[in-house]
């Protein structure tokens, strides 16, 4: 076998032992009759409506199913139930909510899925607010932090997209460990380097592209192999990878955006906190939005919340999600929805937001964030109105089993 | 044949020393290399699954020709024989990850790579503080790098205080994922960049078979395909995952060293199997860090204990974790392997030592009891065929050049 097949191979071993690895936990292939409750699928709600589990997927959903042989029958009459939710934005289950590789300002190859764990403390309290899905994120402190994935938070495949995303942080946040020559840093040390400010982010990404669009461009032989950097950037120039922008200031939210069309990039608006100043530009470049949670009243860079940003931008009809982010003050997601709701979205959009739209943004709306036959056994089961406030995740099902 | 060495009290056994010592200093001084001689004890583990009583373990040239029945020998045509009637004989403990003397941990910190480096040259045989490990029962090692670089170099096989070249003593190549390979200094400074590190030493070197390669890349090369194993440094639960994922990716066989959280990824390390070294159990050891060797050899994952101790105002290191992990129910039988047959496949040695079969080398020790018996001391050590440790003797002599290194 050539060098080559057995590296592929052991890739293959290497996703086939984390899955089976990290969740032995359960294997009960039970289907489960969820019966008479009040349904959002993701678009609408039904009231009286049953969801029936079985192989791992939603088996049907409608008013009159009755239980299989064997199943189990949960009586949900007076419950609700949602798909189970999407977070667009988190550090779950990672060592730090910033994880970057600081020695260098360019590091879009960098895998966030290898510091994954799923039984991690925080990924337990997402699942157990009803969170099943979520994108995990590189830090902030590089201008191309690195690729993020998509995750559920338990079940036997907790992978499902290993890379999903780069990281592209504009605002001051990678100039923040950078030192200068006059506040204690040395010429010869690693942080004595590049950007120090918005300015200096912005050379950084146009280098970054124009130096990967070079490398397309020109053969540069076999001798010299193009660095996993440039690799990555031209997948992102090939729309073959979104590019998840940090921009919380309006003024970083209209350069991304110009960033973007000038490069011919795919863009999501991570932590767009100042998009309600900018909206005409939002709404014109089309791209979907991932809000900065609702209820924060302090973010970096300067940038003022407003609570009824994510309102604004769904009436403007622009794809907003809700995000817990890399806050560690945010709320659970739920709560974050129900913030939203009190700036004034729509209770159904807000519970979208949650759910479909994130999903759509992740490009895995054929598995998550919706309740149809054929899709992941995902499923909250809510002992009343999700976004009321005294709402809890009675159960909840990741692949079909309650976890 | 009484053992001449038998003492009772101590005030009789340092006179009687004196006096019986002249013989057994000829004796010790005459065994060379090349002849053969026996020694003879109540009882021998000749590997951890395998005791028998009464035993008379053959020497010729430096490994064991014979072991057999000891009422077979007979004592006149025994010229070399040293006897133990109460002695419990073990295969000399084999400490497969350690620093060498004149430093707490070798590794070059100007770099975070440095998978060429070899900690053979870091390795003083002539030096006499080894007898301090031979004392212990401790008779081959691991010189390893330490855990600061992500590819600390190459690890070397060693029969403390006898030379070795870099080209026979190469065992496994150190990696590392702990904490203090990440620094804020240098790269990596972060997990992600450790791992991208050891990734991308691997990505290089595919397409190049037989390419000029750097001796870092020569260095890698050599663990492909299991060739030469590969020990990583992790601690934490993601430390641990992650190393056994990059064993995975890249088909190395591999172990980890430390593996505090190993309680928290049985069935990561279950499937298949990867040996831990562990840290040694010393007598503060938390509840977690006492339960942890008997999990693991429920799940039957092979674990080796490493790190003995050259200061001796302290507990030897290896025994006591010995006694502490047979004393919270792990069976004697694992606890023995876990310093003899274990780390002698993590280092590769599998065929040379860590048992008394015929054909391996003559390193043995000769304890007074069973060697997970605190009350238990070492009376004999033999390290290829020779004495390096004689506890009748140290009593009445000034032991400084004891050890006969070359």
């Amino acid at each position: 076998m050539s060098f080559r097949t057995w590296i592929h191979a052991g890739v293959a071993i290497a996703a086939f032992g984390l899955s089976t690895s990290v969740s032995a936990q359960e294997n009960d292939e039970t289907p489960v009759l969820l019966k008479g409750a009040t349904v959002f699928d993701g678009q609408k709600v039904l009231e009286g409506t049953s969801v029936l589990l079985a192989g791992g997927k939603i088996e049907a959903i409608g008013k009159d199913l009755t239980a299989p042989a064997g199943a189990r029958t949960l009586d949900c009459s007076g419950r609700w139930i949602t798909p189970g939710l999407v977070d667009a934005n988190t550090a779950l289950g990672l060592p730090n909510a910033q994880e970057n590789e600081q020695s260098d300002e360019i590091t879009p190859h960098l895998r966030i899925v290898d510091l994954y764990d799923v039984e991690a403390r925080d990924v337990v309290r997402a699942r157990q607010n009803g969170v099943t899905t979520a994108y995990i994120t590189p830090g902030e402190l590089n201008v191309f932090g690195g690729l993020g994935a998509v995750v559920k938070t338990g079940g036997p495949e907790p992978i499902v997209l290993e890379e999903s995303g780069i990281r592209m942080t504009l605002g001051n946040m990678p100039g923040q460990g950078n030192k200068p020559f006059r506040t204690f840093g040395k010429p010869d040390e690693m942080y004595f380097r590049r950007p120090q400010n918005r300015m200096g982010v912005i050379w950084e990404v146009r280098k970054a592209f124009y130096d990967a669009l070079d490398a397309r461009e020109t053969d540069i032989g076999p001798t010299q192999q193009m660095s996993a950097a440039t690799k990555t950037l031209i997948r992102a120039l090939d729309k073959e990878l979104v590019v998840r922008t940090v921009a919380r200031g309006d003024q970083d939210i209209r350069t991304a955006i110009r960033l973007a069309q000038e490069f011919g990039i795919s863009l999501v608006l991570d932590e767009a906190t100042e998009a309600y100043a900018c909206l005409d530009y939002v709404v014109a470049a089309g791209f979907p939005v991932v809000a900065t949670a609702p209820s924060l009243r302090n973010v970096p860079d300067n940038a003022t919340p407003h609570f009824d940003t994510v309102a604004l931008i769904a009436k403007a009809g622009v794809p907003v999600a809700i995000q817990t982010g890399t806050s560690p003050v945010s709320l659970p997601l739920i709560r974050e929805a129900a913030f939203a709701v009190r700036g004034g979205l729509d209770r159904n959009a807000a519970l979208a937001s949650v759910t479909s739209v994130p999903a759509k943004i992740l490009g895995i709306d054929d598995r998550v964030g919706s309740l149809s036959a054929g899709k992941d056994g995902d499923v909250v089961v809510w002992n009343r109105h999700p976004l009321s406030l005294g709402s809890r995740a009675e159960n909840v099902f990741i692949a079909g089993v309650e976890r | 044949m009484r053992s001449p060495i038998r003492m009772t009290t101590p005030g009789i056994a340092r006179r009687s020393t004196m006096l019986l010592s002249l013989p057994l200093l000829a004796f010790a001084a005459t065994v060379s290399a090349q002849e053969t001689w026996t020694v003879r004890a109540a009882k021998a583990w000749i590997s951890p699954d395998r005791a028998a009583e009464n035993v008379a373990i053959e020497i010729t040239g430096g490994k064991i020709s014979t072991v057999e029945d000891a009422q077979a020998v007979d004592d006149t045509s025994a010229p070399r024989l040293r006897s133990f009637s109460k002695g419990v004989i073990t295969a000399g403990f084999i400490d497969v990850h350690r620093a060498p003397i004149t430093q707490d941990s070798i590794g070059e910190r100007a770099e975070s790579f440095t998978p060429e480096l070899e900690a053979s040259h870091a390795y003083d045989a002539w030096s006499t503080r080894w007898k301090r490990l031979l004392r212990r029962g401790v008779t081959s090692a691991v010189i390893a790098p330490g855990s600061e670089n992500v590819a600390g170099g190459q690890g070397a096989f060693v029969k403390p205080g006898r030379p070795a070249r870099s080209s026979d003593s190469a065992s496994y190549l150190k990696f590392s994922l702990a904490r203090e390979a990440i620094s804020r200094n240098r790269r990596p400074t972060s997990m992600l960049g450790a791992l991208e590190i050891l990734r991308d030493g691997y990505a290089s070197l595919e397409g190049r078979p037989g390419a000029r390669l750097t001796p870092a890349q020569r260095s890698l090369a050599t663990t492909i395909g299991g060739a030469r194993r590969v020990a990583i440094a992790a601690r934490t639960r993601r430390e641990i995952l992650a190393s056994l994922d990059l064993l995975r990716t890249w088909q190395l066989l591999g172990c980890l060293i430390h593996g505090n959280d190993a309680a928290d990824c049985l069935d990561a390390l279950d499937a298949d199997k990867t040996p831990i070294v562990l840290t040694p159990l010393g007598l503060d050891a938390a509840r977690k860090e006492r339960d942890l060797p008997g999990l693991l050899a429920k799940r039957g994952i092979p674990f080796a204990f490493a790190g003995e101790s050259m200061d001796e105002r302290e507990m030897p290191a290896l025994q006591t974790s010995l006694a502490l992990a047979v004393r919270d129910g792990l069976a004697p039988e694992a606890a023995l392997a876990a310093v003899t047959t274990t780390p002698a496949l993590i280092a590769g040695r599998s065929e040379q030592v860590g048992t008394l079969l015929i054909g391996r080398d003559a390193d043995l020790v000769v304890w007074s009891g069973d060697p997970w018996d605190l009350r238990s001391r070492v009376l004999l050590v033999v390290q290829d065929g020779r004495i390096v440790h004689d506890a009748a003797l140290t009593h009445s002599m000034n032991t400084k050049n004891e050890v006969s290194g070359r």
